[in-house]
């Protein structure tokens, strides 16, 4: 292979990859283009969307990128003028922060157990976690809607903090995380005789720091998007989380849906870009067979 | 490029710290950044009970019956004894008139009488000269004419007694009635016109009466004989029973702003012997209307294809605080008066919107202090 | 890593000899405690809702309602299996994860064997990749709605190009959206755990190749297909576990009653749960969970056997 053709290579893989890029991007540059265009630009653009099915063929909704105007009269709408989208988006803080913070402590604990610790039908415990992990929500659904029920937690964020503490994802990341961790290193720590207690303190979790790391984003990132627990388990609107409250104001309010989905993605995004190597090095984790 | 990695990762920290605060701020001032949008309503509770129906008002008192006297013959006035407002008894003497004029034509009227005598005397004596004469048609000629004279001198005879009478009564007028001189129509040395009253004499008998406008919604429980009490602009002040004698409807009087409904005159009499005419009197009527249910003020009621409604204030305790919308409450009207109606279809302390600083519809949020 | 590996071995192979059976014992002693404390908070959760809730679903699915609880047997599935929307729904299901899987697989697989290569901005590319994976569910819904529908945007170019439009949400083309917006969401975490393991296939091993004149093909079956194997069994998994996900897109656009192509078996639970319906959903969540437990059981097999076979 010549020089040349090797650069022609490279340079058609990196366009190739440059579009795939953008087009993955593509969802994200429309929905923040979008809203700095005022509520009478989006509602001309895309009131055909609303008128169904009867509306002619022929007139079709363009992919505008440029607003006419641009103007922050959106975010100061959902801002300002809704208190609606701060309750929900509260909501959310306060359904995701409560499962993350526990999710990381369980989750490391037992990912240590799992990881470190040597017990009869270790692995075939963590079979099961992998297995529940791989169950949709839907499967144990009656149940905890009847747990719930009797603890008195329905229509109460309980019903949905309490399962999600325990969820199996945590506890495998962490495990496969805390496996990476050199047994030297813990023997190390014992030898000085130190039991298992200040190794896991002293030793697992200042180097498991980046597998918490990871795990709070991809539960931030899952949690954060909640759909079927709210929806089931939460009967009242105004309990209802952003991912649920969003999706209403798709249909009744799309004058101000671009700014709201802008501001429901933008603490996601940070932290995403925040934490980006710790979330990398979570997923390549997650994707090794310790 | 280590660096390169810190910088950005501060600069995000910042961010992610910024956004949150941001969000928390715009929560913590949300209600208030609401209150300033919203639009600010006075609310009101309803009161619970029969409709008062108040009617008040005030008028002068007008005598019920006149007593009009007339000066008998056209005298000069020659002495007036009783001003306006005198209190009077019967009897007592008014006015007296100089009455020479008609003393004068007595006298002519019986020189007359004198001669008529005079020429009867002289009938007489023909009278005996035709009987004599045997004339029997000149004698009942000259008859009939005796008899026609002897009529003539009886009329004379009671115009004589007339003027006699006139000049003995009419001299001095006297009050028929006991009462009050509420005019006089006359002044001394003048003559007198026979045509109008010379005195007016307000009868004490008959009482007094006054006439107020009502909202005819008010007047409703009213009645004809009710028994009111009737306030007098006297020192010092005191009440008197009246009751009313007529209700009628009052001219509507063009394009009056008060209310759209009707109006009433409600005419009071009373009787008592201490008044005056032109004297203030003021009545005061509370009566409660029969239906009961909430009391609202007329002005909050609005109307719409469903019928009368009222914008109330229901509260929200959300998250973010508590939260008042105004609903529509359909209200059906049992009574009203001037500015108060009875209604069905509110609760007794559910607070209605009286006043807003922004026109309302249903569910809007508002803030009330 | 090894002292994973001394315990996995330690658990699998008990039989070896007397020594190391007691000195495996003896750890368990030693580890008793500290292994209640580390595990008891994430086991009693683990148990309270997940463990004895299945229980649950699975004594649910055999009686025949909560209230009586009068044992029926498997007339529960018997009903369940007459229910055409539940047959519509599984198979939608299976062959949603059997379609969705190997693509979002594949194309993953494809960019990061192109993104494997030295190139500029391949940070960047990478984190834009990711990106989908923090994409708010409602601001997906937003631009689907926008791209979809039939007077969207893709219609719109449709009718440019002189083509037919397509009732996208409202035909079998459904499914198809469903698969895109799938592949577009998952791509980047699949990306990440294949280059990983990429990047863990020593390099000298393609020099070799190369040496031996093996082409690039000859080299992605021989060296990248089986260095691999690993972390393809992890991808198979958390794909799978992603494609019951996809549900909260297609909830949130098309409601409990979509297009019938995409029906899925969560949408056929919700709807059982919605109506009261518990023996079916329980019976449903059963043979959901069986199939799922045979499928990573053989895959868990299969990825074992090709470790072995590499070692």
């Amino acid at each position: 292979m010549t020089d040349a053709m090797r650069k022609s290579m490279t340079a058609m893989k990196l366009a190739f990859l440059i579009l795939i890029a953008l087009a993955m991007l593509f969802p994200v540059v429309l929905t923040v283009s979008n809203s700095f265009m005022s509520e009478e630009e989006i509602g001309r653009h895309y009131d055909l969307l609303d008128g169904g099915d009867t509306a002619a063929a022929g007139k079709n909704v363009m992919i505008r990128l440029i607003p006419e105007t641009v103007t922050l009269s959106q975010f100061g709408e959902v801002l300002l003028k809704r208190p609606k989208f701060l309750l929900h988006f509260w909501n959310s803080v306060k359904l995701t922060l409560p499962i993350i913070a526990g999710q990381a402590i369980i989750g490391t604990l037992a990912g240590f157990a799992f990881a470190k610790l040597a017990f009869p039908g270790r692995d075939r415990l963590f079979f099961v976690y992998l297995l529940t992990m791989l169950m949709p929500f839907q499967v144990t659904l009656v149940p905890n809607y009847l747990v719930a029920d009797k603890l008195g937690f329905l229509n109460s964020y309980g019903a949905i903090i309490l399962p999600g503490l325990f969820a199996s994802f945590g506890v495998f990341l962490m495990r496969q995380f805390m496996a990476s961790i050199p047994d030297a290193y813990l023997e190390a720590i014992r030898i000085d005789g130190a039991g298992h207690l200040r190794a896991f303190i002293h030793i697992a979790l200042p180097l498991a720091k980046p597998g918490i790391a990871a795990l709070v984003l991809l539960s931030f990132v899952d949690n954060w998007n909640m759909v079927e627990q709210p929806i089931l388990f939460l009967s009242e609107p105004f309990r209802q989380p952003l991912s649920v409250y969003l999706a209403t104001i798709a249909e009744g309010a799309r004058g101000v849906a671009f700014a709201a989905s802008v501001l429901y993605m933008t603490p996601m995004v940070l932290i995403f870009l925040y934490g980006e190597e710790h979330l990398v090095e979570g997923i390549q984790m997650s994707g090794i067979k310790g | 490029m280590q660096t390169n990695m810190e910088r950005r990762k501060k600069t995000l920290g910042w961010l992610i710290g910024l956004f949150f605060t941001l969000l928390l701020a715009l929560t913590f001032l949300s209600n208030t950044i609401q209150g300033l949008s919203l639009p600010k309503v006075s609310v009101q509770k309803p009161d619970m009970g029969g409709l008062d129906l108040n009617v008040t008002g005030d008028g002068f008192l007008q005598p019920a019956h006149t007593a009009q006297l007339f000066a008998e013959g056209d005298w000069k006035v020659e002495e007036i004894l009783k001003k306006k407002n005198d209190r009077v008894k019967r009897g007592d003497a008014l006015v007296t008139f100089d009455t020479a004029s008609t003393r004068r034509t007595l006298q002519d009227e019986k020189t007359r009488y004198e001669q008529q005598k005079l020429q009867m005397a002289k009938m007489m004596d023909q009278m005996k000269a035709v009987l004599s004469s045997e004339d029997s048609a000149g004698a009942d000629n000259q008859k009939r004419d005796l008899e026609s004279h002897k009529l003539d001198m009886q009329v004379q005879e009671r115009k004589i007694a007339d003027l006699e009478k006139q000049i003995a009564e009419g001299g001095t007028l006297k009050a028929p009635v006991d009462g009050i001189v509420i005019n006089v129509n006359a002044s001394e040395g003048a003559v007198a016109s026979r045509g109008q009253p010379i005195v007016e004499i307000a009868d004490d008998a008959a009482g007094y009466q006054f006439s107020i406008v009502a909202d005819s919604n008010d007047a409703s429980m009213l009645r004809i004989g009710d028994k009111v009490r009737v306030q007098l602009d006297e020192e010092p002040r005191r009440s008197i029973e009246g009751f009313i004698s007529d209700i009628e409807d009052a001219p509507t009087g063009g394009n009056d702003e008060s209310t759209d409904g009707t109006n009433e005159t409600i005419t009071f009499d009373v009787t008592d012997a201490k008044l005056q005419p032109g004297l203030k009197a003021y009545v005061s009527i509370s009566n409660q209307s029969r239906s009961m249910g909430m009391q609202i003020p007329k002005s909050v009621l609005e109307q719409d294809n469903n019928g009368y409604f009222v914008y109330t204030v229901m509260e929200k305790d959300g998250p973010l605080g508590t939260a008042y919308y105004a609903v529509k409450t359909y209200v059906t009207i049992r009574d009203e008066n001037g500015d108060t109606a009875v209604t069905d279809g509110l609760l007794p302390d559910e607070p209605f919107i009286t006043e807003s600083s922004e026109p309302i519809s249903d569910g809007d949020r508002v803030r009330y202090s | 890593m090894h002292g994973y590996d001394e315990g996995h071995e330690g658990e699998c192979k008990p039989w070896k000899g007397g020594n190391h059976l007691i000195r495996i014992r003896q750890q368990y002693r030693r580890d008793a405690p500290f292994t209640l404390l580390f595990l008891a908070p994430s086991l009693a959760g683990f148990l309270l809702f997940f463990i004895v809730p299945f229980g649950a679903v699975v004594y649910y699915s055999v009686i025949d309602n909560p209230v009586n609880g009068n044992f029926v047997g498997l007339s529960n599935y018997e009903a369940l299996w007459d229910s055409g929307s539940f047959r519509k729904a599984l198979v939608n299901s299976l062959l949603f994860a059997g379609v969705s899987v190997p693509l979002l697989f594949a194309v993953s697989l494809g960019l990061s064997l192109l993104l494997r290569a030295k190139l500029p901005f391949r940070q960047s590319m990478r984190t834009m990749f990711l990106l989908p994976l923090v994409v708010p569910v409602a601001s997906v819904i937003l631009v689907w709605q926008t791209l979809f529908q039939w007077n969207g945007a893709i219609n719109g170019l449709f009718l440019a190009w002189g083509m037919n439009p397509v009732d996208w949400m409202n035909s079998n083309w459904a499914f198809a959206v469903m698969l895109a917006v799938f592949v577009w969401k998952n791509a980047g975490y699949n990306l990440i755990v294949f280059l990983a393991g990429l990047s863990n296939i020593p390099t000298e091993q393609y020099e070799s190749a190369s040496m031996d004149g093996a082409g690039p093909i000859r080299a992605f079956m021989h060296i990248t297909w089986p260095g691999l194997a690993p972390t393809s069994f992890f991808v198979v998994v958390m794909s799978i576990v992603q494609s019951f996900k996809v549900f909260r897109e297609t909830y949130l656009v098309a409601g409990a009653y979509p297009n019938d192509s995409i029906y899925t078996l969560q949408h056929f639970m919700n709807n059982m749960f919605a109506s009261l319906d518990y023996p079916k959903l329980t019976a449903a969540a059963v043979l959901l969970s069986i199939v799922i437990g045979v499928t990573v059981y053989v895959l868990f097999r299969a990825e074992r056997r090709s470790r072995e076979a590499l070692q």
